[in-house]
């Protein structure tokens, strides 16, 4: 008896060793412990130590932080980036844009407008990349379903969440788009009393109009 | 009208988007490296951190970074404290077969990337030693507001 307890003994010992020895040790530095990522840059460092020269050097060939970013290119190559391209018909006049006394009254309405532009591109982008990824995840899963009953069941589950999920996406774009090229239209309408107050007259008529239908159709989703 | 863009999105991204990669597999279990606030010497580069240390025994590690925007900069390295060990690093995007990028280690046992992504990205590192160290860096810029996009407008 004493034996087999023994054997028992070190059998779990064992085990529980053997266990240990095939897991991982992750340790992530954590802020509210000590606070120390958030005001010590100097604990950063030390603690990532080689990885956090190579981030210091990367940077160092930036001249800020808006170079770096669009010195980088997207994760993946099928993803959907930004795209502020506008067709040259789209293009729009300002005489505005020449005088120094209405430099105030058109720079707060093209940041309003960039705002809802940049907006309107990133709604976009992740609608197209959730597309993307939804129909990549269902024709993964499809063909892997395929090959046993239990499988097939559990990913019919799956790919119900996946589809009612997009579908839920396609509402939400819609209800941002509207909101969003409100914004747009909104904005353009601010640089138009800025034409009116000092450049030409009825300029949203003229060449605000063209642009916001091109953004209109540019954005609406029609899938 | 001030508009936080990443305010705008937040709850929206996290019901709609994924958060690591796809996989039917159920041993895969991607570890969320958690991003903290950074404060840099030079406010440009404040944004958030995550260093972590890793002692890797298993062949793969998974892991997977979430809440990003597309107009925010990141940038990834790893240091290995065992520089002759061979690592694959794998970024991906949709899925955890079909890597978006793959690298090595240089010979001082270092690696490092910037990009730009929406939503999240998932990070393999392969290596087949039965026990290596190394250190982990995600850094997360602030979401830009001008990252100077062309004009519409043409002289008249």
């Amino acid at each position: 008896m004493k034996k087999l307890i023994i054997l028992i003994a070190i059998f779990s010992f064992t085990k529980s060793y053997c266990q240990r020895g095939i897991i991982s040790t992750i340790d992530q530095a954590r802020a509210g412990v000590n606070g120390y990522l958030d005001d010590r840059v100097e604990s950063a460092q030390t603690m990532a130590g080689q990885a956090y020269s190579q981030f210091n050097t990367a940077r160092g060939l930036a001249s800020s932080a808006i170079d770096f970013y669009n010195s980088a290119e997207a994760l993946s190559n099928s993803e959907c980036t930004p795209d502020f391209s506008t067709n040259g018909n789209a293009v729009m006049t300002s005489t505005c844009r020449e005088s120094g006394a209405c430099e105030s009254c058109y720079n707060d309405a093209v940041e309003h407008m960039n705002t809802y532009r940049m907006l309107l591109a990133r709604l976009n982008c992740i609608y197209q990349n959730t597309k993307s990824f939804t129909n990549s995840a269902v024709a993964f899963g499809d063909n892997v379903a395929g090959l046993n009953a239990y499988t097939g069941l559990a990913w019919q589950k799956q790919r119900t969440n996946i589809m009612n999920s997009f579908n839920n996406l396609k509402q939400t774009y819609d209800r941002k788009y509207t909101e969003f090229i409100k914004g747009l239209k909104d904005a353009l309408m601010e640089f138009n009393t800025c034409e009116n107050q000092y450049g030409s007259g009825d300029w949203f008529a003229k060449s605000g109009f063209i642009y916001f239908e091109f953004m209109k159709e540019r954005y609406k989703r029609n899938d | 009208m001030k508009i936080s863009i990443l305010v705008f999105f937040s709850c929206f991204i996290t019901i709609l988007t994924n958060a690591q990669p796809f996989t039917l597999n159920k041993n895969i279990k991607p570890v969320e490296l958690k991003l903290v606030p950074y404060k840099a010497k030079d406010s440009i580069w404040n944004g958030k951190i995550n260093i972590t240390t890793v002692a890797q025994k298993e062949d793969t590690l998974y892991y997977f970074v979430k809440g990003l925007s597309i107009y925010q900069p990141i940038y990834i390295s790893i240091a290995s404290q065992n520089p002759k060990h061979k690592y694959e690093i794998k970024l991906c995007k949709d899925n955890w077969k079909s890597a978006d990028r793959t690298a090595k280690l240089d010979a001082k046992g270092n690696w490092g990337m910037q990009f730009k992504t929406e939503g999240s990205f998932g990070l393999m590192v392969v290596c087949k030693e039965p026990l290596t160290n190394y250190k982990l860096l995600v850094w997360v810029g602030k979401e830009l507001k001008n990252i100077g996009i062309p004009s519409p407008f043409t002289k008249k």
